[in-house]
């Protein structure tokens, strides 16, 4: 009985003791494969970042021979990388105040907004901000991006002379001001009233005007025929803000090559008649010579806040004039049929 | 025979109480929740409120006119809006039907040369009056517009 027993007592410590292996060997290879992932995991994101900080090191040394469109391609190629960092895009939008280090407009590898960031032109930023009083004897004048600025912004004061679609051309000869009249010249709209301030927001439906000698002479002709009407005016010309080429692909010419193109005759117009320049890209740039991702439904017309943003842009950039104006509001809002008929009149007779 | 007579009566009193459902010419509407309801309808922009001080100048009316007036305007990529005008007196609606038909007929005039699309859309605007309120609303959702418009008394 006793050789039984042990043999039987033999036999179910074998059992325990293989239990044991079993249960030490499947811990071993789940902790093993645990302790692998840990490790590999942080060998992997250590390089990874040492190829990035490569990657960025040959990009930006590389692109001194690079043309512009190549530089542009390398920049899009490295903001697409960017925006999957969720965060980082909607901060490249915000105004300097609130960019963090990680932001691109801090980055050495950005593009530059303007042809020539020393133009004596461009308005810096003032220390204090203005509120909207300053805008009470201001006028803006422009296409449908000024007129989605009017709608969105929350802009309370100033009067606007803006129309979609409106180009070169148009303000300068079409009738495409509302009136409760009908649509007028933009000329005939800027007669009624007396203004210290205007504001020009154009040049996106002009970007496939490849004919930028004809674009400079006639925006300056305009620019001084508007000056006629409002001598005492300071005139703000604004940038043409970046579009976002993914979505504004229906038409090719819109894009922002042609808008760097528009934007520098802008600026030296500018410095040569004594206007003054306001760099919307500043802020609206993603670093990249690109609207920010997130700015707009049709890669053209910012949303609302990004509107908001733009006011507060204009409000502390401003030149301090003295107000010549002030009554040109209540007399703007009260332009009729007749003056229109009659400033059309004289217009067409000054320009026989 | 006077039974029929009162059934006739009856009748009549029924027909002009119907008559007379269509539209309630002393309504008092909460312009803001019309406006949010009427956004819905609108699926193809995303519009935004306009400064109450910018209406007078898009819309045309005297603001001594008017008691309150609330806008959503698209940010120019699309020709949709929403105006809700509350006039001071309910007999100054006929007039600002005329201006809100002015402020489209432009838009059409502008859109024609810029985005011919949006100017079908444009030729279906709504632009209805109830007591002394009047609505324009460029959408994208007519009918649901006009149900709203409907629930509202207008």
């Amino acid at each position: 009985m006793k050789p039984q027993k042990q043999r039987r007592r033999r036999k179910q410590d074998r059992l325990v003791l293989n239990l044991l292996v079993v249960v030490t060997l499947v811990l071993v290879v789940f902790e093993g494969k645990l302790v692998y992932t840990m490790f590999t995991f942080r060998s992997s994101t250590s390089e990874a970042h040492a190829t990035n900080t490569a990657g960025t090191a040959v990009s930006s040394s590389g692109s001194v021979s690079e043309t512009e469109a190549e530089r542009r391609q390398t920049a899009a190629t490295l903001r697409d990388d960017s925006d999957t960092v969720l965060g980082e895009t909607f901060l490249a939008g915000l105004p300097n105040r609130f960019t963090t280090a990680s932001a691109p407009a801090e980055n050495p590898d950005t593009l530059p907004t303007v042809s020539d960031p020393d133009s004596p032109a461009i308005v810096p930023k003032s220390e204090t901000s203005v509120d909207d009083s300053y805008f009470s004897d201001a006028v803006f004048i422009g296409d449908s991006r000024m007129e989605g600025f009017r709608n969105a912004s929350g802009i309370t004061q100033g009067r606007f002379f803006t129309s979609v679609g409106m180009s070169l051309s148009s303000m300068r000869n079409d009738p495409v001001i509302s009136t409760s009249e009908g649509n007028i010249t933009v000329a005939a709209a800027l007669s009624g009233g007396l203004y210290s301030k205007i504001y020009i927001m154009l040049g996106t439906n002009d970007l496939g005007e490849y004919n930028w000698d004809s674009f400079r002479d006639g925006f300056i002709a305009t620019m001084e025929r508007f000056q006629e009407i409002q001598p005492d005016a300071i005139i703000y010309v604004c940038s043409v803000i970046y579009v976002d080429e993914s979505k504004a692909a229906s038409t090719q010419y819109v894009n922002n090559a042609n808008v760097d193109k528009i934007n520098s005759i802008l600026l030296d117009i500018c410095e040569e008649k004594n206007y003054y320049y306001l760099d919307l890209n500043e802020f609206l740039s993603n670093g990249y010579g690109s609207l920010i991702d997130g700015a707009s439904s049709d890669g053209v017309h910012l949303y609302a806040d990004y509107c908001k943003q733009m006011l507060d842009y204009l409000k502390s950039h401003y030149i301090e004039v003295e107000s010549s104006a002030g009554e040109g509001e209540s007399e703007s809002e009260n332009i009729t049929g007749a003056e229109t008929e009659t400033e059309t009149a004289s217009e067409n007779s000054k320009d026989a | 025979m006077r039974k029929g007579t009162m059934l006739l009566c009856a009748a009549v009193a029924m027909l002009s109480l119907t008559a007379c459902g269509g539209k309630k010419e002393d309504i008092s509407v909460d312009t803001a929740k019309l406006t949010k309801e009427l956004l819905t309808t609108v699926s193809s922009d995303e519009l935004s409120e306009t400064a109450s001080d910018m209406l007078p100048s898009i819309y045309f009316y005297e603001p001594d006119d008017v008691t309150s007036a609330v806008a959503y305007a698209s940010s120019g990529a699309t020709a949709c809006e929403i105006a809700v005008i509350e006039s001071k007196d309910a007999k100054n609606t006929e007039a600002v039907e005329k201006l809100l038909q002015t402020r489209v007929d432009n838009q059409s005039a502008l859109y024609a040369s810029y985005n011919e699309a949006e100017v079908s859309r444009l030729d279906d605007a709504i632009i209805e009056s109830a007591g002394a309120y009047t609505v324009l609303c460029v959408c994208d959702d007519k009918d649901a517009a006009e149900k709203i418009l409907e629930s509202y008394g207008f």
